[in-house]
């Protein structure tokens, strides 16, 4: 369905200049820079898969659907869309690709939202039949009924998004490409578009490839996580495997018996005298980040050492009352990654 | 089926009646700015006509001929901006990434951006041109106007409104190539009709030749009105020592050359920002 092969965008960068006669100064050498937008990126979709692009801000995501959709031609690598090569046969592979930016819109500012589909019904021209039908299905599956007849600038945010999916429905597309589709949404709004696209992908077997920031998203809709980072994939698989590959970081929380056990007594009084009395707790391959009272997180990398041993080195050198551990969830994971990026 | 069935003609006239609907649903808002659009040519007129207040003609030529050449150069630069500003207004579509929309639909890149932004306010502009050329009758130096004549007028008008829908095109070339180029791209348009509303032998020999040979200006309306007002051009005007009448004639031939090669132009832009993303 969708096939990328290294893939690799650069954009040269134009530093703006400002002050008088900036329009004749932008045309002067020497004042771009080369950005690898995307560096090598491959991938393949198979038909009816839903599958999420990860990845921080410029980390390539945007770039990689527009080289998919036609929009912009890579430096080199190839891609095949529906087996076309998109860039080369732009027009045909838009007819049977749907393409939402969440960003933006694609319907008529001043005119009720009735009318923007219709517009696009005859760019596309889609039969009246067919677009009788995929109308009366989407006024359903997006609930358009109570604002069909509005101008689309008195839209929510919500019932605009609605609204462009509606539009990009309306030539029955076999796969939707959904740039960030649920940013600044409420849960809500974002609920019914992930409604929509499950049923789309399940009843319909559209494929749907989208970005987000959004993990809830990528849980409720999508099997397949493609991590883009710094214009490479740096994982394809389930949003769990993440974690195992890249969450190896864990904490174990120990709750001290006795702060007085292991050192030497004190007399018994307020909390900071206790924490003053038992030191930073040496353990081999974990270290304390962090203490309150009674209770030490220990950081340590399963890689190194395991839970069960880390908990029985703790406990042979401290009393202890009570342990747990923690996991780090997506999102912890996904922004440690991205706070690596800038390092 | 890979490509849509679209006869894109009839689309032409269904986007701009939906552009025109778009903006009546703020009546008021929408004749006001046909008024303002009236309104503003008219003070350059009027301008015009205080000029000719206290001279008696400019360069040889009386205020009904400036008149008609002023009003002839409006009404081609209203037609134009009504059917090209689609290529005029893209500099900020470029930039804020709605261009990009335009390439995932299965339909052609010139295509979707003419029919993007069809401008009837523009009425505004082609009245007061036309009030210019109808004051130019009133002077005795002008044309006895004929049936022949006005077929010329009209003529001349539509093809200098190609050209100046051309540069239009040439313009959205531009903004898709160098984002902050706007500027720049004014100074050819609109910079243009202003040179286009006073006869061209008033100018330095360089504009001249820029405004025959680059930017064929003189052709809009300075060629047609020699032919129609039988004046004979200073010496070194005419290019090739043709006449006036010649020029005239051949005035669609270069109005759509210049369109053919900027509409070349376009696509070699189309293709760039599609391979450098600007």
């Amino acid at each position: 369905m969708i096939v990328a092969e290294e893939l690799k965008k650069s954009f040269r960068v134009t530093t703006r200049r400002t002050g008088g006669f900036s329009a004749f100064r932008a045309l002067l050498p020497g004042s771009t820079s080369q950005v690898e937008a995307v560096r090598s990126v491959s991938f393949s979709i198979k038909a009816g898969e839903m599958v999420a692009v990860l990845g921080p801000n410029g980390a390539g995501k945007s770039t990689t659907i527009k080289m998919l959709t036609g929009i912009l031609v890579p430096d080199s690598g190839t891609a095949t869309t529906l087996g076309l090569v998109p860039w080369k046969s732009r027009r045909s592979v838009a007819n049977r690709i749907g393409v939402v930016f969440g960003q933006r819109t694609q319907l008529w500012w001043d005119l009720p939202l009735s009318d923007s589909l219709d517009l696009v019904r005859h760019m596309y021209g889609v039969p009246a039949q067919r677009f009788a039908e995929n109308l009366a299905t989407c006024r359903e599956l997006l609930d358009l009924d109570s604002f069909l007849d509005r101008p689309v600038r008195q839209l929510s945010l919500g019932q605009r998004m609605r609204g462009d999916l509606a539009a990009a429905l309306i030539h029955d597309p076999e796969i939707l490409f959904l740039d960030e589709p649920t940013i600044g949404l409420d849960l809500v709004a974002k609920a019914r578009i992930r409604d929509a696209l499950t049923h789309l992908n399940q009843s319909r077997g559209v494929t749907v490839l989208l970005t987000t920031h959004d993990l809830a998203d990528v849980a409720r809709l999508c099997q397949r996580v493609l991590l883009i980072d710094h214009g490479r994939v740096v994982h394809d698989g389930g949003l769990e495997a993440l974690r195992t590959q890249f969450g190896s970081g864990c904490t174990l929380v120990v709750d001290l018996a006795d702060p007085s056990a292991s050192d030497k007594a004190q007399s018994p009084g307020a909390p900071e005298t206790e924490e003053r009395s038992v030191g930073p707790l040496v353990v081999p391959g974990a270290i304390e980040t962090r203490s309150e009272g009674n209770r030490r997180w220990l950081a340590f990398d399963r890689r190194e050492v395991s839970a069960s041993d880390l908990i029985a080195s703790v406990a042979s050198r401290y009393p202890l009352s009570d342990l747990s551990l923690e996991e780090p969830d997506i999102e912890t994971v996904i922004a440690g990654l991205y706070a690596s990026r800038t390092e | 089926m890979s490509q849509p069935d679209v006869f894109l003609p009839s689309l032409y006239i269904r986007l701009a009646i939906a552009r025109v609907r778009g903006r009546m649903r703020y009546r008021v808002g929408f004749l006001l700015m046909i008024l303002g659009v009236f309104v503003a040519n008219t003070f350059e007129f009027v301008a015009l006509l205080v000029l000719f207040g206290q001279v008696r003609e400019l360069g040889g030529w009386s205020a009904g001929e400036v008149a008609l050449l002023w009003g002839m150069s409006q009404m081609s630069f209203a037609i134009a901006e009504a059917f090209g500003h689609g290529f005029e207004g893209l500099a900020p579509q470029v930039r804020s990434g709605e261009f990009d929309q335009v390439l995932v639909r299965p339909l052609p890149v010139f295509f979707q951006v003419f029919a993007s932004d069809f401008q009837a306010q523009r009425i505004g502009r082609f009245l007061q041109g036309a009030m210019a050329v109808w004051y130019s009758r009133s002077d005795p130096a002008s044309i006895q106007w004929h049936a022949s004549d006005w077929t010329t007028l009209t003529f001349a008008v539509i093809t200098g409104s190609v050209i100046f829908f051309a540069t239009f095109v040439l313009g959205g070339a531009w903004a898709l190539r160098v984002v902050d180029g706007q500027e720049l791209m004014n100074t050819f348009t609109y910079g243009g009709t202003t040179l286009a509303s006073y006869p061209l032998d008033l100018f330095s020999d360089p504009i001249r030749r820029a405004a025959t040979w680059v930017l064929p200006l003189a052709f809009v309306n300075y060629f047609p009105a020699l032919a129609l007002l039988g004046r004979v051009a200073p010496d070194g005007m005419l290019p090739f020592g043709l006449t006036p009448i010649t020029l005239a004639l051949s005035a669609p031939i270069v109005a759509l050359v210049y369109l053919g090669i900027a509409v070349v132009v376009w696509d070699r832009s189309v293709m760039r920002y599609q391979g450098t993303g600007t």
